[in-house]
């Protein structure tokens, strides 16, 4: 494109503009236009929104627990992202029961099963879990990773009585972790 | 003639201690059947200049990861360079600032703040985009002249420049809430 054919598409769409803005009503900018002096001056304002962004990340299964007689626990650190390091809350839900969403495990065929239950580590002490309801958590991390450190564990108790009243086998489930804002 | 020299020599003194300003250099008609007269004129000519072109950055919602950014393509103008020619300028970058460094380039919650990177380009386009300091002139601009001369003269006519901003992802991390901030760009002719 030759100089002065750019200067003419350039003065065609000024001229466009300047149709288009006659024609409908001129939108609300604040950016403002330099005038001519020893300096000139313009600006633009900058805006932006971020909205509650939330992760739970680094979650590992929890495998290998064996009933010898005595309670079972396990537990697998995790890391909560939320946006601002702000509260949040958790939901854990099972896949056991009826509903299948109670916290329990099951046998290959499904008949048999153990309860456990889940408490919620957030950094101030561990906090029991009911399936399917929602508990405010304090602070969470305002880095997506935790700079690379847990700041939660999630602990699941098997009690000794309940181990011990299934049938031997192998028994498995799922637990589901929402985090969110509260 | 020799009661002359006296007065002669007063004049000579009193011409000599008279300030420069009174010299003139037109010069006067004398009588005749026509009459000449000349006059010097002179005028000086200031450097001056016209930045236009500036839209606001709307940057959206952040989606959670990845920066944000904008770009927008701006037209520079200043006078006294030949349309054929190329003339250079300084621009002068300044945000809102904080209480370490007034010039800051931060967006504001109202409560919080993050910060951002503010980038400047003689020409449109990021391409070959060089980053601001706030508060530092960034030298080494330039353009052509009948870019500047036009954009000087009848507003953003020709874009010759291009001013763009970027959110990291490590600011946007720890942010929550609309966040808002001026940047004020001058320009500066060399």
């Amino acid at each position: 494109m030759s100089v002065f054919s750019s200067i003419e598409t350039n003065l065609k769409r000024s001229a466009i503009a300047l149709g288009i803005a006659a024609a409908v009503a001129a939108p609300a900018f604040a950016a403002t236009q330099g005038t001519i002096g020893a300096t000139s001056q313009g600006s633009v304002l900058i805006s932006l929104d971020v909205d509650d962004v939330l992760q739970i990340s680094g979650l590992t299964d929890i495998l290998g627990l064996t009933f010898t007689g005595a309670d079972v626990s396990g537990s697998t650190d995790a890391c909560v992202y939320r946006n601002g390091g702000l509260a949040y809350s958790v939901t854990a839900t099972g896949d056991g029961g009826a509903g299948g969403t109670d916290f329990s495990l099951s046998d290959a065929g499904g008949a048999n099963s153990v309860p456990y239950t889940v408490s919620f580590d957030d950094g101030s002490g561990g906090s029991p879990l009911t399936s399917g309801t929602a508990a405010t958590m304090a602070g969470a991390s305002d880095a997506t990773d935790c700079n690379s450190t847990p700041n939660v564990q999630v602990t699941v108790d098997i009690a000794a009585a309940d181990a011990a009243a299934a049938p031997a086998g192998s028994y498995t489930g799922t637990l589901t972790l929402l985090v969110d804002a509260p | 003639m020799r009661a002359r020299t006296p007065l002669l020599a007063l004049l000579v003194g009193i011409a000599g201690l008279m300030p420069a300003v009174l010299t003139q250099a037109a010069t006067q008609g004398t009588t005749g059947t026509s009459s000449t007269s000349t006059v010097d004129i002179h005028m000086g000519i200031g450097r001056f200049a016209r930045i236009t072109g500036f839209e606001d950055f709307d940057l959206g919602e952040w989606s959670g990861s990845g920066d944000m950014s904008a770009d927008d393509n701006l037209c520079v103008g200043r006078n006294g360079v030949g349309f054929f020619g190329t003339g250079t300028y300084r621009i002068h970058a300044a945000g809102d600032g904080v209480p370490t460094d007034p010039a800051a380039f931060v967006l504001s919650n109202g409560v919080d703040q993050i910060s951002y990177d503010a980038y400047f380009n003689d020409q449109p386009g990021t391409a070959g985009r060089q980053q601001l300091t706030p508060g530092v002139l960034l030298g080494g601009n330039s353009s052509f002249g009948f870019r500047l001369v036009f954009n000087y003269l009848f507003g953003c006519v020709i874009e010759n420049a291009n001013l763009s901003i970027v959110v990291p992802e490590s600011e946007l991390e720890s942010a929550a809430g609309g966040y808002a901030g001026t940047l004020t760009l001058t320009l500066v002719p060399d």
